[in-house]
Parts: structure tokens; sequence; C-alpha cells
């Protein structure tokens, strides 16, 4: 698909509310007048397309997305992964697990409403069972007793309820401390935010604190994968393929259509 | 009363036919999987990969008993991309044991992170006759999704041969591919080789980043 539809072109659909909606927000959150589809020419002539881009189509942004994947690593390196690693130490790896749990038991409604909105009711059903089962007999979902029964988790979200409405995935975009995304997804994450139940906690600190011990939990369980990316040559393309593989993979429920070439 | 007979005689036929194809078990991509990760996990289990000594013993399994399982030459060429065709027969085979140790060096590592969950095979989704199969298994994983492990093989010299891993939708292989693309286009084949062999080279000294169990 076309990376640029929504900086370049005036279509039929505009007039739809997220239209709109999506426009403004792209503007606000990548710079999208700066960028060199902004001006409604239909497409960049290939010489110049070239000689921007890497030749990765999901990837017209970048020298952008560079800039601000380093940024994101530079936080990564200098305070989360620090914080996970003494998570990772001072606590023993039941409790660890026992917070992870605690979080992904609070994002189990929301997955069965967007579950819900892409018409899977019985999956949407299955999450919400999850969630009465864990925070009863899980007490408030510490234990994750549901997987045991196989009530398996789901991995939904709202980006996921756009691309079964059929909205296209756009271009890539790494977000400041959010990481990567496709234009879809990071539209949509507004609305995820606020389908966590952590986000309607009256308190600011409780929040941000929430927030926090959450973040530095997930982080500290992906420990391990860091020497993934660091054997690639290029760590920003290899992020950036996984990424859109995965989206493409969850976008697909499991079964994308692939093709291996043969290069022998 | 003929006619009865010849149906149970051609009966008997098709169900000895295919008694036949099950029992052969390296005919049977499936069960080649199957046994290969049983192999490693019971392995894990009692030899947990966590400090430099088990993951030296996790190395050593992995290239006895679970790579001549693996096409490498196919696995290069897919993560190389168009240009494996220009390199010449000495650039492959360089890319391949470069490549090679590199995924060894990486997925050993990554196993440190494997803590007794349980891994399900999930029914085939394939007909027989596929000349590509993919054999899918799952993670099941408390607090998170469960992660699908799909390993695609390929007949292959009378066998199965694996020439991809996805692990939860990202493959093994072609994930690398734009890295060395971008690699290749700054210094050609010479420089991706060169690349690789230095990650690889420093990969042996660097320390493993800290986790404890």
């Amino acid at each position: 698909m076309e990376g640029h539809w929504l900086c370049g072109r005036k279509e039929k659909g505009e007039g739809r509310w997220w239209r709109g909606g999506l426009l403004a927000a792209a503007v606000a959150l990548t710079g999208c007048a700066a960028l060199p589809f902004a001006k409604g020419e239909r497409e960049m002539p290939p010489a110049a397309a070239a000689m921007t881009t890497s030749a990765h189509p999901s990837d017209p942004w970048e020298q952008f997305n560079r800039a601000v994947f380093a940024f994101n690593e530079a936080v990564d390196e200098g305070i989360i992964r620090p914080l996970a690693e003494l998570y990772d130490r001072m606590l023993p790896l039941p409790v660890q697990r026992g917070v992870s749990n605690f979080f992904s038991n609070l994002a189990d409604p929301w997955i069965g409403v967007n579950n819900l909105l892409q018409g899977k009711v019985g999956d949407a059903f299955s999450d919400w069972l999850r969630f009465g089962v864990n925070s009863v007999f899980g007490v408030f979902g510490v234990f994750d007793v549901a997987s045991e029964a196989n009530l398996l988790k789901h991995n939904e979200d709202f980006g996921q309820t756009l691309a079964r409405w059929g909205v296209a995935e756009g271009p890539y975009v790494v977000l400041p401390l959010l990481g990567p995304r496709t234009l879809r997804d990071a539209l949509a994450w507004p609305v995820d935010r606020f389908g966590r139940p952590v986000s309607h906690l009256a308190d600011t600190s409780q929040r941000w604190t929430a927030t926090a011990v959450e973040t530095v939990a997930v982080r500290a369980q992906l420990l391990a994968t860091d020497v993934t990316t660091v054997s690639a040559p290029d760590r920003y393309a290899f992020v950036r393929d996984a990424y859109l593989q995965r989206r493409w993979y969850l976008v697909h429920d499991g079964n994308p259509p692939v093709m291996y070439e043969r290069f022998e | 009363m003929r006619k009865w007979l010849t149906h149970v005689v051609g009966w008997l036929g098709a169900v000895w036919v295919g008694i036949a194809a099950a029992t052969g078990a390296a005919e049977d991509p499936v069960r080649m999987v199957q046994q290969l990760s049983d192999r490693v996990l019971a392995h894990l289990r009692t030899h947990p990969a966590s400090d430099e000594s088990g993951r030296a013993a996790l190395v050593a399994l992995v290239e006895q008993e679970v790579l001549p399982y693996f096409d490498m030459v196919r696995m290069t060429s897919l993560a190389v991309g168009p240009a494996w065709r220009q390199a010449d027969a000495a650039q492959r085979e360089r890319l391949v044991a470069e490549f090679r140790q590199l995924l060894v060096r990486t997925y050993t590592n990554a196993a440190r992170s494997y803590r007794d969950e349980r891994l399900e095979f999930l029914p085939q989704r394939s007909n027989p006759g596929d000349p590509v199969v993919r054999v899918a298994a799952r993670l099941v994983r408390s607090g998170g999704e469960p992660l699908e492990i799909q390993y695609v093989v390929e007949r292959r010299d009378g066998g199965w041969r694996i020439f991809d891993v996805v692990i939860g939708g990202v493959s093994l292989v072609t994930s690398y591919r734009s890295s060395f693309a971008a690699e290749i286009s700054r210094s050609g084949v010479e420089g991706l080789i060169r690349t690789l062999a230095e990650k690889n080279a420093r990969g042996e000294v660097e320390p493993a980043p800290g986790i404890r169990h």
C-alpha cells in the first residue's frame, strides 16, 4: 500500500470523522507539514523518493524516525533500562510475575471491547470472563489462573480494530517515548489510553506511579531479548521490520499471507 | 456380494497405506519439529541457560543436534535478499557461516528468558503433499497472550528441513533483510560479511546483560 495517503492527496473519504481527526493528529504528532508530501502532490518523483528513503516503502519519514529512534534509545539506555535492571535484581521472579499479571489483567476488559468491535463476540466474552476469573480467583489479577484453565489471553487494541474496519496502516512512524507505530496505530493510541483503567485514576500521582511501574515491569520482561536487536548491523531497520511484521501478523490474527522468495 | 467384497478390500488397502504413511516418522515434519523442541526444552529444564556455562552447554546441543535440521543456506539467502545472487560461492559460504553464528549467539542468549512455560503443538493447517509446511506451536505464558512459534519446513533431500522460525509473527530470517540490504548498498557484500564477522567476534566477549533467576 502507498505509505503517504494521509498527507498527500484528497480523497472521497476525507469527510469522514476519523479522517479529519487523523489528519490533525498526524500533523501534531509527526510534523507532517514539514514533510515532502504535504503540499498536495500526488506522489514524489521516483528519483527523489529514492534519494530520501532507503527504499522501504512503508518508511517515507525515515530521517525523522531515525532521529526519534536515537532519542528513545538514549532514554532507554539512561533511565528505563537501568530501572528495569534494578527491578529485576531486587524482586524475586514470582513477585515480578504478580506485578505483570496485575497490569495484564487490567487490560483484558478493553481487549474484550476491541474483540467485540471487530465482531469476534466469542473472544470478547472470553476476555471478560478471563478478567472476572482472574480478578476473583487470582486475587485482583496477581495470579493468572484463567490461562491455567485454558482461557487464553488475546492481543487486541484499537489499532487492530481500525485495521479490521479497513483503515490502511499508513507510514511507519517512531514516536518519542512510545516507540514504533504505524500511523494508524499512533492515532489509535489515545483511544487505547482511554481504555486503560489506570488512566481513570483520579489522583495524578497515582496515575503516574502506576504507569511508571507498568513500564518498568514490561521493560524488565524484555531485558533478555535486548541482544536480539543488538545483533543486527542496522538496529533501526531491524526494529522497524520486526515491528511491521508483528503488526501485520496481529492484524491478521496470526494468519498473515506470507510468501518466501527463492534467491538460491 | 462380490461388489461388497471389493469395497472391503479397497478400504483395507486405503487404511494400510494410511498406517504406512503415519509410521514413517522421518517423513513427518510435525514429528521432527516436536522431537527437536522436546530435546531442547528438556535440556533447558535441567540446564538453565542463565549463566555462561549453561549457555555454552546449550550452544553445544544446538550445534550438534538441532542445526543439522536447519537449511542454513536457504535461511541466509532469505536474510540477504536479492543481493544473494551477486555473491560468489566463497562469499556465500562466509555469509552462511557468519549468519549461522549470529543466530546461534542471539537465540541461545534469548533462551535465558525461558521459564518452564509449556509448549503446545497446534493442529496442522497444511495438507499432505505440500512442499512447504508450517508447524505451529504456542508457548503458553502466565499473564501474557500465548506466543505462537511457527516452524517453516520444506522437503529437501528426502527429509524435511526448517528454513524459518516465525516467533510471534516476526521471522527469524526476513527481519534481517533491510538491515543487511542497507549494509550491502553502503559497502557491498564484502562489507556485510565484515560487519557480521565483527559483530560475532565482539559478541563472544560482550558480557551478558545482567539478568538473574
